[in-house]
C-alpha cells in the first residue's frame, strides 16, 4: 500500500499542523484531559475543549504558538467554569453516576482547593510546565505562581491530614 | 508525609485520572458538524387560536392540534463515562396559528434567497468548510424565525428579508457558533416557519409545509405526507441522528405523528396508540416531548388535561403533574429528568408558574414553588437537571433563569418589546439559543447572561 501507517504521528518540534483539523485532532485529547483535571467532570471538559477550539478557529492560521493560546483559553475556560459553578450554589454538575469510577482520596482533596491554586498544581506536576509558562497560561506574574503552588501544596496536606 | 511523598502521590493521581479520559473517535466530526453530534432540537410551541375559523366549523371540524416537540438524544455511544449532563434541548412558545404561513409576511423584495453556485458539494474528508452549499451574503433586513444547530459549530437560521418577489424565505448558515453567518438557499415557498436540521446533511423546514435537503441545504424538496393530504399542516418537528418526527394538525382520526429516517423521505406512521382523551379535546394545543426511549404529551390549552406517555414504544394515559392547576410546558434535559412549568391563571401580562421536577421520567414529581409572576409562559429549557430557563412574554420579553433546581430565579434577560418567545433550547451545558419576536439571542455561559446575534458575514462565515 502506501505506506499511511508508517508516517510518524508526532510532529517534529515546533512544526505546525497544516490544517485546523490536523491542529484540533493533534491536541484533542491532551486538551481533554487538562480540562478534565481542572473541572473533574468529563461532559463540562468536553464542552469547554469545543468552545475553547471554536474561539480559536478563527485565527488559529495567525497564532505564533497555537498550542500555547489553546492551553491558556483551556485553561481560562475551566477558571471561567468554576466561578461560574460557585454562583449556582455549588451543586453538582453531575448527579451521583452510576458509573462514578472510584476516585482516591487525592482526587477528592484537589476538588476542594481553590480553583487557580489546582490550575498550578495540573500546570506544573501534570503537564510539567516551567514557572514562566504557568504565568503565561494563568495569565499572572511568576511570584504568583510560586505562592499558588506553596499555598496549593499546604491547602492538599492539610485535607489529607484530617 | 514529606513534601516529596505529597508530590508523588499528586503526580500518580493526577497521571491516572488523566489517562482514562480518552478523545471519542469522532470527536473532530461532532466538532465540525458532521454525523452524529451534540444534537440541537429545540421545540416549537404552536397555539391553535386559527383552528376556530368560522369557515372550517363543522361538527367534527379538524381538531388543529398544536403540539410541542422536544427531543434530546444521550450522547452518543462511543461517547464514555457520561453519565450525567448530557446537552439538553428544550422548549419555546411561539404564538400564531397552525395555517399561517410563519412569519410576518414580507414585502417588497427580490426573491427568495439563492445562494450563488449551489454546489452539493458533499465533501467525505471533513474540511473546515464542512459540507453544504457555498454560501453567499447575507440579505438585508434578514429576520429570523427558527433556530437550529447540529454541533456547537454549525447551525442554521430560517427567515424571511424584503424582496421583490415573494417568496422572500431566507437561509442562513454559521459554522463558527454563530460568529459569522453566510446566506445558503431557502426552499422557494413562504409557507414555512420552522427549521430543523439533523446532520449537516439532513434538514426540514416545515409549518405548514414539509420540504426537505439531503445535501446540506444546496437543493429543497416539497414532502407530502401519505395520506395526510393537503389538509393537514405539520405544526411541529424534530431532528436528530436517529430520526426526523413530524407533526400534522390533529384531524379526525388521521395519525399526528410521523417518522423516517434522516437520510431520506421515507414518512410513515409512527407507534402511536390510545391518545384518545387528548383527542376529545377541542381546540387543543398539545405539547410532545421525547426523548431516547421516553416520550411525554400533554394538552397545553385545558386546565387539568390529561396526558399520555410514550413508555416500551407506545404510548399510554399520563397525568401531568399540573393537575387542575393548570396548563403544563415540558422540557427534559435526560432521559429521566424532566421539567415541568404549569401555567396558573393568566391575565394583564402576568400568569403564576409552578415548577416541578421529576428525577424518574414523570412518574412522581417534586414541587419546586413558583417561577416569578411576569409574563406568560412561552417555553422552558433545561440543559442539565439543576438548570431551568423560562421563556415569558407579556409587557416585556422575559427569560428567567434557575440554577439550583428551582429553589431560587433571577431575570437573566429582559427587553420591554413583549416580543414573542420560539425555539429556547441549549446546544450544550453552556450553549444556548432563543429568538425573540425576529431576533436570534445566544448564551454562552448555560443561560446566566444572553445577548442578540448579529448576522454579520465574515471570512469563515462561507
Amino acid at each position: 500500500m502506501n505506506g499511511m501507517g508508517l508516517v510518524d504521528p508526532s510532529p517534529a518540534l515546533g512544526a505546525r499542523p497544516e490544517s485546523f483539523e490536523d491542529f484540533y485532532r493533534e491536541q484533542h485529547e491532551s486538551m481533554l484531559r487538562l480540562a478534565y483535571l481542572l473541572t473533574h467532570s468529563r461532559p463540562v471538559a468536553e464542552d469547554l475543549v469545543q468552545d475553547s477550539f471554536l474561539r480559536i478557529q478563527p485565527r488559529w492560521e495567525e497564532l505564533d504558538a497555537p498550542t500555547a493560546y489553546l492551553r491558556r483559553t483551556v485553561a481560562n475556560a475551566c477558571y471561567s467554569y468554576h466561578r461560574r459553578r460557585r454562583r449556582e450554589d455549588a451543586l453538582p454538575v453531575e448527579p451521583p453516576g452510576v458509573d462514578q469510577p472510584e476516585h482516591d482520596e487525592m482526587w477528592d482533596a484537589l476538588d476542594r482547593l481553590d480553583p487557580r491554586r489546582r490550575a498550578v498544581l495540573v500546570l506544573r506536576y501534570y503537564l510539567d510546565l516551567s514557572e514562566a509558562d504557568i504565568a503565561e497560561t494563568l495569565g499572572c506574574r511568576r511570584g504568583t505562581v510560586k505562592s499558588l503552588s506553596h499555598r496549593a501544596l499546604a491547602d492538599l496536606r492539610r485535607i489529607l491530614d484530617r | 508525609m514529606t513534601d516529596d511523598e505529597l508530590i508523588d502521590q499528586l503526580v500518580q493521581t493526577l497521571r491516572l485520572e488523566a489517562s482514562a479520559v480518552t478523545s471519542p473517535p469522532d470527536a473532530w466530526e461532532r466538532f465540525a458538524g458532521l454525523g452524529t453530534v451534540v444534537p440541537f432540537r429545540p421545540v416549537r410551541v404552536r397555539r391553535a387560536r386559527l383552528a376556530l375559523t368560522a369557515g372550517a366549523v363543522g361538527a367534527a371540524a379538524a381538531l388543529i392540534v398544536a403540539v410541542l416537540v422536544v427531543r434530546s438524544a444521550g450522547r452518543s455511544p462511543t461517547h464514555v463515562a457520561s453519565p450525567g449532563a448530557p446537552p439538553a434541548s428544550s422548549a419555546a412558545g411561539s404564538s400564531g396559528g397552525t395555517g399561517s404561513s410563519g412569519g410576518t409576511g414580507s414585502s417588497g423584495g427580490t426573491g427568495p434567497l439563492t445562494a450563488a453556485a449551489p454546489a452539493p458539494t458533499a465533501q467525505a474528508g471533513a474540511t473546515a468548510d464542512g459540507p453544504g452549499p457555498v454560501g453567499g451574503p447575507v440579505p438585508a433586513g434578514f429576520g429570523a424565525s427558527s433556530v437550529t444547530f447540529v454541533s456547537l459549530g454549525t447551525g442554521w437560521v430560517l427567515g424571511t428579508a424584503p424582496c421583490a418577489a415573494p417568496p422572500c424565505t431566507s437561509v442562513l448558515r454559521t459554522r463558527d457558533g454563530g460568529r459569522s453567518w453566510a446566506g445558503v438557499p431557502a426552499p422557494p415557498t413562504d409557507r414555512v416557519s420552522g427549521l430543523r436540521f439533523a446532520t449537516a446533511l439532513d434538514g426540514w423546514a416545515y409549518g405548514p409545509e414539509l420540504w426537505s435537503t439531503h445535501d446540506g441545504g444546496a437543493h429543497w424538496s416539497r414532502v407530502t405526507l401519505p395520506g395526510s393530504g393537503a389538509g393537514s399542516p405539520v405544526v411541529a418537528l424534530v431532528a436528530a441522528a436517529g430520526g426526523a418526527e413530524a407533526v400534522t394538525a390533529w384531524t379526525g382520526g388521521q395519525p399526528v405523528l410521523w417518522a423516517s429516517p434522516v437520510g431520506s423521505d421515507v414518512w410513515a406512521p409512527a407507534p402511536w396508540v390510545g391518545v384518545e382523551g387528548l383527542a376529545a379535546a377541542p381546540g387543543a394545543t398539545a405539547r410532545l416531548v421525547e426523548q431516547g426511549r421516553g416520550g411525554w404529551l400533554t394538552d397545553g390549552v385545558r386546565v387539568g388535561a390529561a396526558g399520555a406517555r410514550l413508555q416500551a414504544g407506545s404510548w399510554v394515559p399520563w397525568t401531568p403533574p399540573c393537575g387542575a392547576r393548570g396548563t403544563p410546558q415540558l422540557a427534559a434535559s435526560s432521559a429521566s429528568d424532566l421539567v415541568v412549568v404549569c401555567g396558573l391563571d393568566a391575565g394583564a401580562g402576568q400568569q403564576g408558574k409552578q415548577v416541578a421536577f421529576s428525577a424518574d421520567g414523570g412518574t412522581t414529581f417534586q414541587d419546586r414553588g413558583t417561577a416569578p409572576l411576569g409574563g406568560i409562559l412561552e417555553g422552558v429549557a433545561s440543559p442539565s437537571p439543576s438548570v431551568v430557563v423560562i421563556a415569558a412574554a407579556g409587557g416585556a420579553s422575559v427569560l428567567y433563569g434557575s440554577f439550583d433546581a428551582g429553589r431560587t430565579w433571577t431575570t437573566v434577560y429582559r427587553d420591554p418589546g413583549g416580543a414573542p418567545w420560539r425555539d429556547l433550547g441549549f446546544t450544550s451545558p453552556t450553549r444556548g439559543v432563543a429568538i425573540e419576536g425576529t431576533a436570534l439571542l445566544q448564551t454562552l455561559d448555560g443561560g446566566h447572561t444572553w445577548t442578540p446575534v448579529t448576522f454579520t458575514a465574515g471570512v469563515s462565515g462561507r
